[in-house]
């Protein structure tokens, strides 16, 4: 683990922690069925935070938590003569969410990167100091989990507050990384106490689960390929059955581009922020009625490239965390991990 | 059966009467299929048919994809409720019948996931109504398994004004604005969605309850009576806002109005693009 991390036994389960954290006025997030759909939601009742032994993942990723489906950026105003314009109110409460993957909190040092680079984006910033973030590691994986090819795995701790991990008798041990985390545990003190030596032992089960992945791939080898290949027929092959919808990307944890939009009424609106997605057409679509990229292999590439080259390029980290939704969500499987392994096979002399 | 597959679209392919033939072939996950667009007769060896072969590829037929207008027609393998997708669109002036070669496959249902896929509950359709080559046996035809196709729809409208607000907010609240729903339609095949234009906005693209509720009204009215239940938004839709319920809700509208049913035949006028002396006026009071 992260040195100085700390290490607390929990003494209870996991919908008394989310019971307690409750009882003490705190906004829980937590996996929550919405009819047959699992999503982060704010918890009033602990019973319908879904424990974490009994999901693989939820539907869609934390990201909105931080980066909204929409948000105001710019209030304005007007009467006869006299406009005005606000800035709207970043909402700055505290929010513990609860339950997430390691692949999910990781997406968050992912994407603090970009949120910060020329321009650091007090919306995105404002919500981050003021979540934190308490992560399970994964007893279970599905077919379309590859963390393990990305660097993480299935109890990485990167951009957790806490995590926790259970240890061989089943007891959960939490692992704080930060100040936020630890004041979560003062907070929470009642439910947790110091570990004997005896009950740190690791559970294998986390690296069951790795070896039950999908064969990690190699990034290194995926780069070379892209730097080589931005001209390829392999883009056409690949994006020819793309239907350009943004399920991958909407539900990708790390995808965060958004499109800008006014609203306006009467006597006044707002402007908009709104989650947006290199598959469409009109996302690079210029007001001059020229699109630099008109066809949906140049679309998808667009996606694999900033993924594994682009990002990659700027801040040296990979675009994914190998959560697989984008694999999962797909109505036609088209799958990523799939498709850069299948080029990494290709070998960059052959192209 | 998928060894017939093979060597149709390999003798198709590889004696040159078709561009292109669209068809399925093993998924990466359990239980999913990809879409295989085969060029070359060598890709053919590649093509399956099963029980997990859910997805509707009329969808491919639509111009963006660029499959059709060529020299030689597109291929492609159909269930008989996908063909219904087909017959929309020549109806619609979007496909010429010669531009398409119809692999018909005969069909006992098909799963999404691990249960029967929705639209075959109610299907009474299970072989081809018409093709350019087939594929497998002919199947008894057999009645749909459920008695009453419209019974989730009654189910709504037998809810009280309230209760059906709600039962729909809470749905489109769901809603992200990814609009696999519209990708994965073979009749969406607008070259400019009214969704996306901006000079006026009609529909706000925020995701909020104004937005979302518009959105999913217009696109349902948009399909009215011409919408054939292959089910696909329902199946894209990651979300599971049971979105055919719309369709199927507007479906029944126009079947008691017109007593028209989308998709059925070639000929036929759909009944809001034509107009007929002894169409019922009952909505104009």
């Amino acid at each position: 683990m992260t040195p100085g991390m700390k290490k607390y036994k929990l003494k209870t389960g996991y919908t008394e922690l989310v019971q307690c954290l409750l009882q003490k006025g705190k906004n829980v997030i937590a996996p929550k069925y919405s009819g047959r759909t699992l999503l982060f939601a704010k918890i009033d009742n602990a019973a319908d935070a879904v424990l974490p032994d009994k999901y693989v993942n939820t539907v869609r990723s934390a990201k909105e938590f931080m980066f909204p489906v929409t948000e105001p950026i710019v209030e304005f105003s007007y009467g006869n003569k006299d406009v005005k314009v606000f800035d709207p109110v970043v909402e700055a409460d505290e929010k513990i969410i609860v339950g997430l993957r390691p692949c999910d909190a990781a997406a968050f040092t992912v994407i603090d990167d970009i949120f910060n680079y020329e321009y650091k984006d007090e919306f995105y910033f404002t919500r981050r100091r003021n979540a934190v973030l308490i992560t399970f590691a994964c007893e279970t994986s599905d077919e379309a989990c590859f963390c393990t090819s990305v660097g993480l795995s299935p109890e990485s701790p990167q951009g957790s507050d806490i995590l926790f991990k259970k240890n061989s008798s089943g007891t959960y041990i939490a692992y704080t990384n930060s100040e936020k985390g630890e004041m979560v545990i003062r907070q929470a003190e009642e439910l947790f106490e110091e570990l004997t030596e005896s009950e740190e032992e690791n559970n294998s089960i986390y690296e069951e689960v790795s070896r039950s992945m999908r064969k990690p791939l190699d990034t290194v080898k995926i780069k070379e390929w892209l730097d080589k290949n931005f001209e390829s027929t392999k883009w056409d092959e690949y994006a020819s059955r793309c239907l350009g919808c943004a399920s991958c990307a909407f539900l990708c944890p790390t995808c965060h581009c958004f499109d800008i939009v006014d609203e306006v009424k009467y006597e006044g609106g707002l402007r908009r922020k709104n989650w947006d997605a290199c598959q469409f057409p009109l996302f690079t679509l210029h007001a001059s009625g020229h699109n630099p990229r008109d066809i949906q292999s140049k679309r998808y590439r667009q996606r694999v490239m900033h993924k594994f080259k682009y990002y990659s390029d700027r801040f040296n980290k990979t675009l994914c965390t190998g959560c697989g939704r984008c694999v999962r969500s797909c109505p036609v499987n088209l799958d990523i991990y799939q498709v850069v392994s299948e080029i990494t096979m290709e070998g960059v002399e052959n192209e | 059966m998928s060894n017939d597959i093979r060597q149709i679209a390999h003798a198709l392919l590889s004696e040159g009467k078709v561009s292109s033939v669209i068809g399925y072939a093993e998924g990466s996950l359990k239980g999913r299929v990809q879409t295989l667009i085969a060029h070359t007769a060598r890709e053919a060896e590649k093509f399956i048919f099963n029980e997990n072969c859910v997805n509707n590829l009329a969808v491919y037929l639509t111009k963006s994809y660029g499959l059709i207008n060529k020299d030689k027609p597109a291929a492609v393998f159909l269930k008989p409720c996908d063909i219904k997708s087909v017959t929309a669109l020549i109806q619609e002036h979007q496909l010429r019948r010669e531009d398409v070669f119809i692999i018909g496959l005969s069909c006992q249902g098909v799963k999404n996931g691990n249960v029967m896929a929705g639209k075959c509950m109610g299907c009474s359709i299970h072989n081809p109504q018409y093709y350019d080559a087939i594929v497998g046996e002919t199947v008894e035809e057999k009645e749909p398994g459920i008695s009453d196709p419209f019974a989730k729809v009654k189910e709504i409208e037998n809810m009280t004004t309230q209760e059906r607000w709600d039962f729909w907010m809470e749905q489109f609240d769901k809603c992200i604005r990814c609009y696999a729903c519209r990708q994965a339609c073979p009749l969406c095949y607008c070259e400019e969605c009214i969704v996306d234009k901006t000079q006026p906005r009609w529909i706000e693209s925020s995701s909020h309850p104004i937005g979302n509720l518009s959105w999913h009204l217009i696109r349902a009215f948009h399909l009215a009576g011409r919408c054939t239940g292959c089910g696909e938004c329902d199946r894209a839709c990651h979300q599971n806002i049971p979105l055919s319920l719309l369709n199927m809700k507007m479906g029944k509208e126009i079947f008691e109005l017109y007593g028209y049913r989308p998709g059925m035949d070639t000929e036929a006028k759909p009944p809001l693009t034509e107009f007929k002396m002894e169409d019922s006026e009952e909505f104009i009071r």
